[in-house]
């Protein structure tokens, strides 16, 4: 296209979707809405959910309704991923709720919320890293010992599960593995990402069809051969479910609404977070589109939808009073695995040692997956503050693959401090219960900034594609609204319920979400004053510019 | 460590610009830089260039009823009101309305040649329009305002660049900001859009060379080069195939610095103060070649908000530089 004067013409134009378009050169972003879909699935992946989460919430609730419980958290799922998702479309920028709320409140709770945020993956950083040994690597070895008939095995699963030293340890070393997964740049890391996410997931998918498949009694005789080498009983299956009665299980309990509230609470610690993809909003494609949070709700959906199905299966074959007995301490010492994990009992039933080997292997994947998209996060924040001038333009250096390094060390310390007062200070419950509430701050401050975005920011709203309207109001302030009634539904419900690791600490809790909240505005007003010395205006960069 | 600098020049004479680029046709980003001046109450607008639309919208209008495909969305109006506001969405994501009857739009779908005059009048007919605003805005706030084409932009363009009275076409010459010199150049390295203004490296070269020999104090200067430095990290696009799909590897998109080595040598040979790009919008950022400080403020024009970066000079250095979403 280039004439002999060295000049060039307006390259050809093309048709495109109802557009006339002109070859011109554009960004392409770097996160697929696939790769943008499996991070928002990842926080509440069903492996966690019904692995590390629900049947000891039922165990310690008895007559709760699991699916009346995944009825009442899908709306709470629903309304958190539209009021980030339909902000985030608004304003398209890497940050999260740091980005969406600062620019449309104001920056000081701009970082009040992103600190409430960070402070919350800081101690759901801990909460996995204790999973990691606790529910998942102790259980597994002992699981597999077990089917293999390893003394070794099942010796090394107990001890891993009640070490501080090996907890402390294997945190740092998954934390580790999120870092060197990020150094890598996107490319490694979501290649990563992919081949964890399908190893958790197909080892769900496996251990679900295979339960689909076995019919309830079937389950019981392969359960009670598993066992009867360990327990020297002819029913064990029967066993169980009179040990859960005689620890005080009431393993068939007639539904209770009142006890059907906890799980819900229990369901939301890892059910209503699928709106990772707002952290990486500025390299999201498509990221002005509906896809963005439609993409948010698929992510929350369709894990809850898994749980359902699997629960079903899982009830069905096992037996919802033996799951209940399992949980609440009814198996006997000889079998006994933490948590009972629905991939040991099918292991058990069908008495594989490879088959264990693999499906654990797949199984403990996943919180090293929720590591690294939780650090994931706290980088972007970091990234996005440095930006905007609060934190030094150094923490913005990138290594040679893209990857933001000094933020990234400073998200795995804060991590492996944190873990280091979960691990000693705290319980497993406690760690969970903070780290849900602290978060809510965040989230409920994204709604606030979705109720009142048309009227804020009201040309940024009507130039978006996030205009959908519901009876004539914007949907982003009804999921707004509906995420803030959600945050405090779930407050009130941690507050209340005594076996939600609130009961006996919230003195202490007072303290650190205070301490958060405090820290976050005095942290802003220094940052504010020390720049302004320095002649820059950090009000500059929250402000938009009035167009002439 | 030291956290932030804090600077003061020798001689007390200071000098703040701001820099934006790639607006791509978004009024509502260029209506922003036109009043970003008194704003941020800096001396000196730049737009390092990239000025033109990639897409007309076009409105089919029939019986006093208007309907458009807009970013995915069937968007329809009945009154002027709502085709105004039909009209000021599809403006604010950089591209330009076009209203038509069906049977106008689809001769037009039909007939390539037909498309490029209907591009090349829209561009021009919107781009003296903005050019109009920003000499009225420039004369009312009484501030420095230097505009430049992009790799993107047709020449056609340059014409009614220098038609401005107060704006300054500031392309492929010296320009004078307080005690600084500004030398600017729209073109780019070779891109897979093939685009109106490219040259390759040793051409490139070339014309940065003979332009910066035409500073007298290169070491107190602004560069202000539509394309960044190569691997410089503001430069950094995933890989594009020649038929513009991207490239993956390993199931992953390729992302590769795409900058000019001419630039990154020229920047090396001359050490200016600053050097201001764009072209990329995904490389935002700041880097340092040597003692300069290159900045690339990036684009999200379609957003509405534009991208920039404010940057206060002493004589003899920068003093601080702030990134700004407006």
């Amino acid at each position: 296209m280039v004439d002999s004067s060295g000049q060039a013409e307006v390259a050809t134009p093309k048709t495109s979707a109802g557009l006339f378009v002109r070859n011109a050169t554009g960004l392409v972003r770097g996160v697929p809405p696939r790769s943008g879909l499996i991070m928002n699935f990842i926080p509440g992946h069903p492996t966690q959910t019904l692995a590390a989460v629900l049947f000891f919430a039922l165990a310690l609730n008895p007559g709760g309704n699991f699916f009346l419980s995944i009825a009442l958290v899908l709306p709470m799922t629903l309304a958190f991923a539209y009021a980030f998702g339909l902000l985030t479309q608004m304003i398209p920028r890497s940050g999260g709720d740091y980005m969406l709320v600062s620019r449309v409140l104001t920056p000081a709770w701009g970082l009040v919320s992103s600190f409430c945020m960070t402070m919350a993956l800081l101690l759901s950083n801990a909460y996995l890293a204790l999973a990691f040994v606790t529910v998942g690597l102790g259980p597994g070895l002992t699981g597999v010992g077990l089917i293999a008939g390893s003394h070794t095995l099942v010796s090394w699963g107990a001890t891993v599960s009640v070490s501080k030293g090996w907890e402390l340890g294997l945190g740092l070393a998954m934390f580790a593995f999120a870092g060197l997964v990020q150094l890598g740049g996107w490319r490694r890391l979501l290649r990563v990402q992919a081949v964890l996410f399908w190893m958790v997931t197909g080892s769900l998918l496996v251990c679900g069809i295979i339960a689909l498949f076995m019919s309830h009694g079937s389950f019981i005789s392969s359960f009670n051969s598993f066992a009867r080498p360990h327990t020297h009983l002819a029913n064990t299956y029967a066993a169980v479910i009179a040990g859960g009665v005689k620890a005080g299980i009431n393993v068939s309990p007639a539904f209770s609404f009142a006890h059907t509230i906890p799980v819900i609470g229990i369901l939301a610690t890892t059910a209503v977070y699928s709106y990772y993809t707002a952290f990486v909003g500025g390299e999201l494609r498509q990221a002005s589109t509906v896809k963005t949070s439609n993409m948010m709700a698929l992510g929350g959906v369709i894990p809850l939808v898994l749980v359902f199905i699997f629960g079903v299966i899982f009830f069905h074959t096992f037996g919802g009073a033996f799951l209940r007995a399992a949980n609440g301490g009814g198996m006997p010492s000889q079998i006994a695995v933490t948590n009972t994990p629905f991939f040991f009992l099918v292991a058990a039933a069908l008495n594989n040692t490879v088959f264990a080997v693999v499906v654990f292997l797949c199984y403990i994947g996943f919180w090293p997956l929720l590591a690294y998209l939780n650090t994931l996060q706290q980088t972007r924040m970091l990234f996005a503050y440095s930006f905007d001038g609060i934190l030094p333009k150094r923490v913005t250096r990138l290594n040679g693959s893209g990857c933001p390094y000094i933020a990234l060390g400073i998200a795995l310390l804060a991590s492996a401090g944190v873990l280091v007062w979960a691990v000693y200070v705290s319980t497993f419950f406690q760690v969970l219960a903070y780290a849900t509430l602290i978060q809510l701050i965040a989230m409920m401050s994204v709604g606030v900034a979705a109720v009142v975005v048309p009227a804020r920011r009201p040309e940024l709203f009507r130039a978006s594609t996030s205009q959908i309207r519901l009876l004539g109001i914007p949907l982003v302030q009804i999921a707004g609204a509906a995420a803030i009634v959600s945050g405090v539904l779930i407050w009130a419900i941690f507050l209340h319920y005594k076996s939600l690791g609130i009961a006996g600490h919230y003195g202490a809790f007072a303290a650190w979400s205070a301490g958060t909240v405090l820290a976050a505005a005095a942290f802003y007003f220094v940052v504010r004053t020390v720049r302004a010395r320095q002649g820059v205006n950090l009000a500059f960069v929250y402000r938009e510019i009035p167009p002439e | 460590m030291k956290l932030w600098s804090r600077g003061t020049s020798s001689d007390g004479a200071t000098y703040e610009l701001y820099h934006a680029s790639d607006v791509h046709g978004s009024d509502r980003c260029w209506r922003k830089f036109l009043r970003a001046g008194s704003f941020y109450g800096v001396d000196g607008l730049i737009m390092g260039g990239d000025l033109t639309g990639k897409a007309i919208v076009p409105i089919a209008s029939s019986d006093g009823a208007y309907e458009a495909r807009l970013l995915g969305e069937t968007r329809r109006a009945s009154s002027p009101a709502e085709l105004g506001e039909l009209t000021d969405a599809i403006r604010f994501s950089g591209m330009y309305p076009w209203v038509a009857s069906p049977n106008d739009i689809a001769r037009v779908e039909r007939d390539n040649q037909a498309q490029h005059e209907l591009f090349e009048r829209v561009m021009l007919d919107e781009l003296a329009r903005w050019i109009a605003l920003a000499d009225e805005r420039t004369a009312r706030d009484k501030i420095d305002c230097f505009v430049m084409a992009g790799n993107d932009d047709p020449w056609s363009c340059d014409e009614v660049l220098s038609s401005a009275s107060l704006v300054q076409h500031c392309d492929e010459r010296v320009s004078y900001l307080g005690p600084h010199e500004m030398i600017s150049l729209a073109f780019s390295n070779p891109t897979p859009w093939n685009s109106p203004r490219e040259l390759d490296e040793d051409a490139l070269y070339g014309k940065l060379k003979a332009l910066a020999e035409q500073l007298d104090r290169p070491q107190t200067s602004i560069f202000n080069l539509h394309v960044p430095p190569y691997d410089s990290g503001l430069d950094t696009a995933n890989e594009i195939n020649p038929d513009l799909t991207l490239v993956y590897k390993g199931g992953q998109p390729n992302p590769i610095p795409v900058g000019s080595t001419a630039v990154r040598e020229i920047i090396q040979e001359y050490q200016p103060l600053v050097s201001l790009h764009g072209h990329i919008h995904e490389s935002r950022g700041e880097a340092r070649l040597g003692r300069t400080l290159a900045l690339n403020a990036g684009s999200d024009y379609n957003s509405g908000q534009i991208h920039g970066v404010i940057v206060r000079l002493a004589t003899d250095r920068v003093l601080s530089y702030q990134f700004v979403v407006g």
